[in-house]
């Protein structure tokens, strides 16, 4: 439950900022249009207080007996570490390339799924790199830095 | 229709689109046999790859791709009874008893045959409707427009699972998503905190992310968990004409259930599957094999699923309303290509729709001859290592994404939003109202605003026009569904032993 309330709140925050940012934006030159901040503004408030009820609903459902299913993680090492390696990646794609940031991702993802050896995780990550060599670089004329 | 559907044919007897047929027809078949990918993700998948091709090349690879990764789903569901796709678990209640009984080989057959008389037969029927729709279609303006988005948003409804509010909140994020990039009608930028969100999210990273990136770190959670044993496969193409014969009626009638469902947005495969099943089952001279190795309920549901493709295609082509997710991102892929799905595409680019219909009429022969000939190969599929599994699908999308702009910030903004998917699953909000909101959602506002411009800023304009009441009332009645049909259920459930009969099999 905790999980589920945690990323209510997340996205409670988010909402909130997108809500801020419409009921700052201009109103519109012409008087018939509702301007660009109208309709986020009443998605993000929808939002709002849908999350609200179902923040509610959740903690509700913590009291009575049916509410004891809960957002499970069964490998939170390996998720964890395939999360690193996924904002690793999208932090250093840029500056070491597609190839490397690839072999990178491919690494992470094996080694979080429990992939331990290191052959299969080097013969995985050539072979990706071929593919994509193979099949974007020569084949669609993808230039992959 | 018929000069235009011969040239869709003198289109795709070229060797590109030839290829990109039998290209899209493996790779849906590998693709949908192993457990957790499917047709979203697979279409997802294979965007990237169309980038530079021609547009009738593309699509008809996607379609195809579409088409045989429903089927793929059976494969999963009669070898190991975990069904590809969600429209595969009426499959597995038979076709694993068949399996287990040593008919493993002939269940495959069934399957990919009513598969292929299935898509056929709602080929055929999409041909007679879609094109009537679209004509219609060509005199809605703005304020149709609107409520022609509004009512696919309400098909958030039959998307959301367990819970409506849940389906709910997830339309409006995926609606705010939508709203970041360039007021449609000003033109000043919105949420937009770099230059590079001006042009809004983008469509196809933004789906690889949600769909692929989040199931990569599901499939990481679960590790080397999910391996499959062996299955000896025996007599895949050795069934005698005969057992087709009992069948005749379920093909027919699975088929005209699947392309009905199938054209209801939002209701899609796997209701079809189901109420095809059901239907099979009270028409049945021995009710009581289903759930004990019935091939007819196979054939039901096979027939029934791969026909649901083919209707979901009917609003997709003639409305521009994507009705489910895969076809949601078949409109990311038509607009790369500069194509807007919708009535005009019948006007504009005659060859697309065409050629798409062309290709279910001629790919149906060429995916019953793949999916026999292959069968041994797609059981194997179902054995690939996990870790392996997850690596390629991640490791492709990256590179998918940054193909679709030669650039790596759609690297990031699918990075993102694969984390926010994978959370989202976990606080078991579905994501596929997500992706209907991304599509629909710059539709509705900008045909709103439009419509409110034209009529000085009045409101009650909006319902002066019949066609735009007439969709206001299905958008409310499609979210109103969920309630009514549990007050209805309430009140059937002790008239209708069959279909909680079928419900409850393994």
């Amino acid at each position: 439950m905790k999980t589920r309330l945690s990323a209510l709140f997340i996205l409670g925050a988010v909402a909130t900022w997108f809500a801020w940012q419409a009921a700052n934006m201009p109103e519109s030159m012409n008087p018939s249009d509702v301007g660009p901040g109208r309709i986020p503004l009443i998605l993000a408030s929808a939002a709002l207080i849908l999350l609200v009820s179902i923040a509610i609903g959740t903690w509700r459902q913590r009291a009575s007996a049916a509410g004891s299913e809960s957002a499970s993680f069964p490998r939170p090492g390996g998720t964890l570490l395939a999360l690193c390696g996924l904002g690793l990646t999208a932090l250093t794609i840029v500056h070491v390339g597609m190839y490397a940031g690839c072999t990178l991702m491919v690494a992470a993802i094996l080694l979080a799924a429990g992939e331990r050896r290191w052959w299969v995780i080097a013969l995985c990550a050539a072979g990706f790199n071929l593919f994509a060599w193979l099949c974007f670089a020569r084949l669609l004329q993808v230039p992959l830095q | 229709v018929l000069e235009n559907l011969i040239n869709g044919f003198g289109l795709i007897l070229q060797w590109p689109v030839l290829l990109a047929l039998l290209g899209g027809t493996v790779s849906g078949y590998l693709l949908g046999a192993i457990p957790g990918l499917g047709p979203s993700l697979g279409v997802a998948l294979l965007v990237p790859f169309t980038f530079g091709m021609d547009p009738v090349v593309a699509m008809v690879a996607l379609v195809a791709l579409y088409m045989a990764a429903e089927y793929g789903g059976a494969i999963s569901a009669i070898l190991l009874n975990t069904p590809g796709t969600a429209a595969a678990v009426a499959t597995a209640w038979d076709g694993y008893p068949m399996s287990r009984q040593g008919k493993a080989g002939f269940a495959l057959n069934i399957s990919i045959v009513s598969s292929g008389i299935g898509a056929f037969l709602s080929a055929v029927l999409l041909i007679w409707t879609a094109v009537p729709l679209s004509e219609f279609a060509l005199h809605f303006g703005a304020t149709e427009y609107f409520a022609l988005a509004l009512f696919g948003l309400s098909l958030v409804s039959s998307l959301s699972g367990k819970s409506l509010p849940r389906g709910l909140l997830a339309m409006l994020i995926g609606l705010l998503l939508a709203c970041i990039g360039m007021d449609p009608v000003i033109g000043i930028p919105r949420f937009s905190p770099i230059p590079d969100f001006f042009d809004g999210i983008p469509l196809v990273p933004a789906l690889l992310g949600l769909y692929a990136i989040s199931e990569v770190l599901i499939m990481v959670e679960n590790g080397k968990a999910v391996t499959a044993e062996p299955v000896k496969l025996t007599g895949v193409l050795g069934v005698p004409l005969r057992e087709y014969r009992k069948l005749t009626k379920t093909l027919f009638r699975s088929s005209a259930i699947g392309y009905v469902i199938g054209v209801i947005p939002g209701a899609g495969a796997s209701i079809a599957s189901l109420i095809a099943y059901n239907s099979a089952k009270r028409s049945s001279s021995e009710p009581e094999r289903f759930g004990n190795g019935s091939p007819e309920g196979v054939a039901a549901s096979e027939t029934a699923n791969n026909a649901a493709v083919s209707g979901s295609l009917a609003p997709l082509l003639a409305l521009g309303i994507p009705g489910s997710a895969t076809a949601a991102i078949l409109v990311g892929a038509l607009t790369i290509q500069g194509i807007q799905p919708g009535p005009l595409l019948f006007a504009r680019n005659p060859e697309i729709p065409y050629s798409i219909f062309a290709s279910l009429l001629l790919g149906v022969p060429l995916m019953v001859i793949i999916g026999l000939g292959g069968a041994r190969i797609w059981a194997k599929m179902v054995q690939v290592p996990t870790p392996i599994l997850a690596s390629m699908v991640g490791a492709t999308c990256c590179v998918g994404a940054y193909a679709t702009e030669n650039s790596f910030f759609p690297v990031g903004v699918m990075m993102v939003l694969g984390v926010m998917g994978y959370l989202l699953r976990k606080a078991d909000i579905p994501l596929a109202p997500i992706v209907l909101a991304l599509v629909l959602g710059p539709m509705m506002e900008t045909n709103l605003r439009r419509a409110l411009v034209t009529a000085q800023g009045d409101y009650l304009s909006l319902l002066n026009h019949p066609i735009t009441l007439g969709l206001f009332a299905l958008s409310l009645a499609s979210l109103a569904m969920p309630l009514i049909r549990k007050q209805l259920g309430k009140k059937l459930k002790p008239r209708r032993p069959m279909l909680d009969e079928a419900g409850a099999n393994p």
